[in-house]
């Protein structure tokens, strides 16, 4: 195996190991060689030194995607890109990825989603009674969440994006985003799948996409831009919609009486920086206190959520900690906003007294009896 | 230094021009090793390891230099990695150690520079990150007893829960841990020029030595572990005085378009009554990086806590730091700017590393009458030497600041590298001619400890003698050092010639 990455995107990282105790994977795990400035060191010692990278390496190299390491740098070192390349370097000499991961991406391969036993022609169930145009130049893209786990936040969004009297289309040949592919290194199935994707959406006509998913989202904007040059479709999170809304009065809510906490997606906050939007829309109920986590905008700790590929255990034990930290603001619920930390934060909420609620569902119960202005 | 100078450096042939030479590592899987056997009888599997890419990882602390600066370093990777969780399992590692005359590394949050962390002959990692239990807060006699793998983040926000605040904390308070910054010598550090240095918070001390005795210290014993940077034992758990916690705290920064205007204004200030928290110059060139100035070449900043601006900051007060600043060319540079700079106080001496590859630096204990001339010399030399310099300096106490010199290298230019190692070297002798000092000491510049701290020097000679007539814990600095003062002299000088000369051919 080899690294076969840009030596100077190393050589930035000053080792200062600031990023260490913020890293969830070290919080959990105690060794520096599972903190980021613990695994550039090693992957500057390979590079630099030519000896034969190990496969634990590859191994290290799979954490939570969560970037707080990046957003605690002093040097702005791109650790996720790092993380990215090295993987992708690495198995493209020799290294190999988990089983589990393996079977994970041959199901992405074969039915076009990550979630093993669900199958790609039940994809667009959600959306069968809802006669949706196939052809429409704003697409929903529900994502597998949306298609198998949680319908009833792309009909939220179907919903959302009639009030605002945007003729939105589902496109049936969308498949899986490819963050599974992205986050694993693999380039190749990544890139046919981005290709995919993205030829559906021309073919439709498609110059806007609107998702409720907070990693669709960060995959369509971010990294299919970086990757298709030509790629020329404006990319939405509904909470941009629905802020949007609640900002010029178009949309009012009833009123929620109690103290509620929100948890900041990875996806959506650090990696593209939306933190306001969701504030400004739970704000915009009448009666609820919302009342910040110790850790929140930058700052928010991870669910966990993506941790799950890799080892269950410590998903848990990273859900369960952010799970306290929202029951010692002494809030009645949890709100987020992106649908796998609601997964993850919901299962380790049970043993804990706080309600895990997600926000477009919140959104949709209190606009159904509010006044929408035409 | 006396036998020190010898020089102990068995070098290997190695490939000088691209320091690719490979160490010898031990293959995995071949006999069990009976030291890690040991080690994992006492640990477990999950705590103990020889696992290559984990001592790599443990081998390495902030100073992302090239590998042919460690040539001279005999072995550069420990043996074996092994993280504690208690005292009983620090006193039975140490034994194995001693017992097998293997050497141990003691390490904490490896926020240290210079090598503190890193070892010289292999041996033992032992992390003592995991010994982070606060043990007690006692509000009414305002002290607190902690392990030492205790972050300072972690100890605030327990203090602060109790309206208490420990109050001073290094600048790389994000990483750092108690035990480490003990270690180190806790003089400079944010709070510090208000509450007193680390030393000055120590109760009481608990350290294990190479033997597995454990000895409680207090008073000047106490002391002598401070600054030891792990050379005689492992501390186990510490008791320090806390304070009231502050309301809030005031930051106020002012450039200055001449250097010795803000010097000037930096003495006024710490003869003033009350006294700040946190101190900070900087000029220019590392502003740039972090927050960027508009008016000056160089700024001051000040932050000041409520209990100052209580006792002490009324009006008259705030007209005499007036005095001081603008009074000297100084020019106030806005509440945001203030604010940001206070943000900033962690991040600032390591922000400039977006920018290069190498971020090359030598701390200095300087007094400060002496502040002036050392800056000087290095202004010039920016100039004469054509150094990539930038600076940093921070008040330790109302006596004494800790200077940083910087140089941005692309260690692929090794001639340059050296070089500017030769200027940073020559800024050390200039400093120690001014009577001042190396600050951190740790592996790289053990070379100047007994004549920049002859008194310290002797004082931890004899208790390492006492302590640890084996030399197993974390050898080749303070007491000794792989080269000689000499040798090192020698080849600074040269290559500062050739720096010099790279002004007239372009190198």
């Amino acid at each position: 195996m080899k690294i076969d990455i840009d030596d100077k995107l190393l050589r930035h990282c000053g080792s200062c190991n600031y990023c260490r105790d913020f890293c969830p994977m070290y919080q959990q795990l105690g060794s520096e060689l599972d903190s980021p400035g613990g695994k550039i060191r090693a992957l500057r010692a390979y590079r630099e030194k030519m000896w034969n990278p190990p496969q634990e390496l590859l191994n290290r190299l799979y954490c939570a995607d969560c970037r707080m390491c990046e957003a605690v740098c002093p040097a702005n070192v791109p650790v996720t890109d790092i993380w990215h390349d090295a993987k992708a370097s690495l198995l493209n000499s020799g290294g190999k990825m988990s089983d589990s991961l393996i079977q994970v991406l041959a199901w992405v391969k074969q039915e076009g989603t990550p979630f093993i036993g669900f199958e790609g022609e039940d994809r667009d169930v959600w959306a069968e009674d809802l006669e949706l145009p196939p052809e429409s130049n704003t697409a929903i893209f529900s994502g597998c969440m949306g298609s198998y786990y949680f319908p009833d936040q792309s009909e939220m969004v179907v919903d959302l994006m009639e009030k605002l009297k945007i003729n939105a289309g589902y496109i049936p040949s969308e498949v899986c985003c490819g963050l599974m592919n992205y986050w694993a290194g693999d380039d190749k199935g990544f890139k046919e799948i981005a290709q995919k994707n993205y030829d559906a959406f021309k073919k439709a006509g498609v110059d806007h996409i609107v998702t409720g998913c907070g990693g669709c989202f960060g995959t369509l904007a971010e990294h299919y831009k970086r990757l298709i040059p030509e790629f020329d479709i404006e990319v939405h999170h509904t909470v941009e919609y629905i802020a949007d809304m609640v900002r010029n009065g178009v949309l009012t809510f009833k009123s929620l009486e109690g103290v509620y906490t929100f948890h900041d997606s990875c996806h959506l906050g650090r990696a593209l920086g939306i933190y306001e939007a969701p504030r400004e829309i739970i704000r915009g109920i009448p009666g609820i206190e919302l009342r910040e986590m110790a850790g929140n905008h930058e700052n928010s700790n991870c669910c966990g959520g993506f941790l799950a590929v890799l080892d269950p255990d410590l998903a848990e034990a990273v859900g369960k900690k952010r799970v306290q930290e929202a029951v010692d603001t002494g809030a009645d619920g949890l709100i987020t906003t992106c649908i796998s930390c609601f997964k993850n934060l919901s299962y380790n909420a049970r043993d804990f007294d706080i309600e895990v609620i997600q926000l477009d569902e919140l959104i949709l119960d209190l606009a159904r009896s509010s006044v929408v202005e035409e | 230094m006396g036998s020190e100078d010898k020089v102990e450096t068995e070098v290997s042939p190695a490939d000088e021009e691209t320091g690719k030479k490979m160490e010898p590592i031990p293959e995995e899987g071949q006999d069990v090793d009976p030291i890690l056997n040991q080690l994992i009888a006492v640990v477990g599997e999950s705590r103990a390891s020889d696992m290559e890419l984990e001592r790599i990882v443990y081998s390495g602390d902030p100073a992302s230099l090239p590998q042919f600066h460690y040539r001279w370093k005999r072995k550069s990777l420990v043996d074996y990695v092994v993280r504690v969780t208690s005292v009983e399992e620090v006193q039975s590692v140490l034994r194995i150690a001693n017992a097998s005359k293997v050497p141990v590394i003691p390490r904490g949050g490896a926020s240290s520079c210079l090598g503190s962390s890193s070892p010289t002959r292999g041996g033992i990692s032992l992390d003592i990150k995991l010994m982070n239990h606060i043990l007690e807060i006692n509000e009414d006699q305002e002290y607190v007893t902690v392990e030492p793998g205790v972050t300072f983040d972690a100890l605030e926000k327990q203090l602060v829960k109790k309206g208490l605040t420990f109050g001073i904390y290094p600048t790389s308070a994000k990483s750092a841990v108690i035990g480490g910054w003990i270690g180190c010598g806790g003089r400079a550090g944010i709070g510090t020029p208000f509450y007193g240095i680390l030393e000055d918070h120590i109760l009481e001390l608990k350290v294990v030595k190479p033997d597995g005795e454990m000895m409680t210290l207090t008073g000047e014993e106490a002391g002598i572990i401070c600054g030891s940077y792990g050379i005689l034992g492992v501390i186990t758990e510490v008791t320090l005085k806390v304070h009231k916690q502050p309301e809030n705290y005031e930051t106020y920064s002012y450039g200055f378009k001449r250097l010795e205007h803000l010097c000037l204004a930096v003495r006024e200030i710490t003869k003033m009554a009350y006294k700040p928290i946190f101190l900070k110059i900087a000029d220019k060139e590392l502003q740039k990086y972090s927050n960027p100035l508009e008016k000056g070449n160089f700024v001051l900043t000040v932050t000041y806590s409520s209990d100052a601006i209580l006792q002490n900051f009324d009006p008259t007060s705030k007209f005499e730091l007036e005095a001081a600043t603008t009074g000297h060319g100084g020019e106030f540079l806005g509440e945001e700017f203030s604010d940001k700079e206070w943000e900033l106080r962690h991040d600032s001496e390591f922000n400039p590393k977006e920018h290069c590859e190498t971020l090359m630096f030598q701390e200095l204990w300087v007094p400060l009458e002496s502040v002036y001339d050392l800056l000087k010399k290095y202004e010039d030399y920016r100039v004469s030497h054509k150094v990539p310099a930038l600076w940093y300096g921070m008040l330790g106490t109302q006596e004494f600041m800790r200077i940083e010199l910087f140089a941005m290298i692309n260690p692929d230019h090794y001639l340059k590298f050296i070089a500017s190692k030769g200027v940073l070297h020559k800024m050390v002798k200039k400093s120690i001619s001014h009577g001042g000092a190396p600050y951190t000491i740790g592996l790289q510049n053990s070379i100047y400890m007994k004549r920049a701290y002859p008194i310290k020097y002797e004082e931890i000679k004899r208790a390492k003698e006492e302590w640890d007539p084996l030399n197993i814990m974390n050898p080749d600095r303070i007491t000794s050092c792989l080269t000689s003062y000499g040798r090192i002299d020698i080849l600074f000088q040269l290559a500062t010639k050739f720096r010099w000369l790279s002004k007239f051919i372009g190198a």
